[in-house]
């Protein structure tokens, strides 16, 4: 696996074309890995997912999503408090402790339509709030977009999601293939968007990573583009 | 005397506060909530009309609550200055006809899906932000933030950022880097083409 990896890492610098963008120094190697994904999502997860989708009624889906919601919920509860939210944290942990009970290992999301809002917190968006910067945006073998800042993060929800903590590998590993299988199901509409819309597919997915991470970290409030300086890059001449 | 220039007074200033209102042009709210309820429409008859309906009916919506000529500007960059007048405005055109495919292509289906326009807030120069929610029918939210600025024609929108994503700069990121490899003929180029595999995909 390990020499999987690095074969692709250096397949990924064998094609990387001239560099461009600062924030992104691997560039050629994010590259040759978002072309591995893309490849492996075409051949594969996406055709499972829709598969996934054409035979599994809506609620069932509803309530797939809603167990794995929950079963990372301690993460979310974890991630507020070290981001100091206590509020949150009481509220996230009445959403945890109902969800899990009256709502069936989390199958059935209560807790939202009784107030106690979902919320999106993950270790990532906690460095973001302590001050981290990004680093250099990565793109992961099969995982897809992420970066130096919310990679150590992967690890945080792996330890703060009950599902791993299932012993018996015999239901572990179906329930981590179903849990993909919901992310990618879940993701299909912004994967069609970018696939019609894209002229080069690998920007827009990181660009469209960063800004919804920077959403996330500023809780659905960041700052806007600066309109004044777009404004003064159009009216200028442009470097060639 | 005085009496009656005072009462002549108050009924002209009664009589023109209405007339100054309307003056003013439609609030920064006008132009999403026709696009919201334009969207709205198109996806209840989204079978019947079709994609070449739904684009019809858009189009006039997204033409007037859009200020598309400066989006394009904003989109091209630095590269804007070095276009002919006729480059410009064949950029802003299918850009503009992009803008209306994607929405026409997106909203293709109702099932319950709800507008709400949240709040709405000053942002410098005179721009606006309006916050909204689209709720779909499982009660999943996305957020739609809008910002806009006021022409000689009114409120316009500017950007449209969808969950902390901007429409505006994931183009821009996305569109000059051609511009810059390609030139403005590769651009237009991939434009086109995005524009027919819309067209072509989505009327089978």
């Amino acid at each position: 696996m390990v020499f999987a990896v690095a074969a692709l890492l250096l397949g990924g610098c064998a094609t990387s074309g001239q560099q461009a963008d600062p924030t992104d120094p691997l560039e050629g190697l994010n590259r040759g890995l978002y072309g591995f994904n893309d490849g492996l999502d075409s051949a594969l997860i996406g055709p499972i997912a829709r598969a996934y989708v054409a035979v599994t009624p809506e609620p069932v889906r509803i309530g797939v999503t809603n167990f794995f919601a929950n079963a990372a919920y301690p993460g979310v509860i974890l991630n507020d408090l070290l981001q100091g939210k206590f509020e949150q944290a009481v509220e996230d942990t009445g959403h945890f402790l109902i969800n899990s009970t009256l709502g069936i290992f989390g199958l059935i999301d209560l807790a939202t339509p009784l107030g106690m809002g979902r919320h999106k917190e993950d270790f990532g968006q906690t460095l973001g709030v302590w001050g981290a910067g990004e680093g250099a945006y990565l793109v992961l073998p099969v995982l897809g977009p992420n970066s130096m800042r919310d990679a150590p993060g992967i690890a945080v929800g792996a330890y703060t999601d009950v599902v791993w903590y299932v012993a018996e590998s015999s239901v572990l590993w179906p329930l981590l293939i179903l849990k993909a299988v919901d992310t990618r199901a879940r993701l299909d509409a912004a994967i069609k968007l970018r696939e019609r819309s894209a002229i080069d597919p690998y920007v827009f997915t990181r660009e469209a990573y960063r800004q919804h991470r920077t959403h996330l970290i500023y809780d659905g409030n960041p700052p806007l583009e600066d309109f004044d300086e777009l404004e003064e890059q159009s009216a200028k001449l442009g470097k060639l | 005397m005085n009496l009656r220039l005072y009462i002549r007074l108050a009924l002209a200033i009664f009589l023109l506060l209405p007339m100054s209102v309307a003056g003013a042009g439609a609030g920064p709210r006008a132009p999403v909530q026709a696009l919201h309820g334009t969207l709205l429409e198109v996806m209840h008859d989204a079978k019947s009309l079709g994609f070449a309906g739904r684009r019809e009916r858009l189009a006039p919506v997204v033409h007037q609550g859009f200020d598309m000529p400066y989006i394009t500007r904003l989109v091209a960059g630095a590269h804007w200055k070095k276009m002919s007048a006729e480059q410009r405005a064949r950029l802003i055109d299918i850009f503009s006809q992009l803008t209306v495919a994607t929405y026409a292509g997106r909203f293709d289906r109702y099932a319950g899906e709800e507008f709400a326009i949240l709040a709405e807030r000053e942002l410098k120069k005179g721009r606006r932000l309006i916050r909204s929610r689209l709720t779909d029918s499982v009660g999943k939210d996305i957020r739609l933030d809008y910002v806009l600025h006021r022409t000689d024609g009114g409120w316009r929108i500017v950007n449209v950022v969808a969950n902390g994503i901007s429409d505006l700069s994931l183009k821009r990121a996305d569109y000059t880097i051609v511009l810059r490899d390609g030139g403005f003929g590769a651009l237009v180029g991939k434009l086109e083409k995005i524009l027919a595999d819309y067209t072509g995909t989505i009327n089978q």
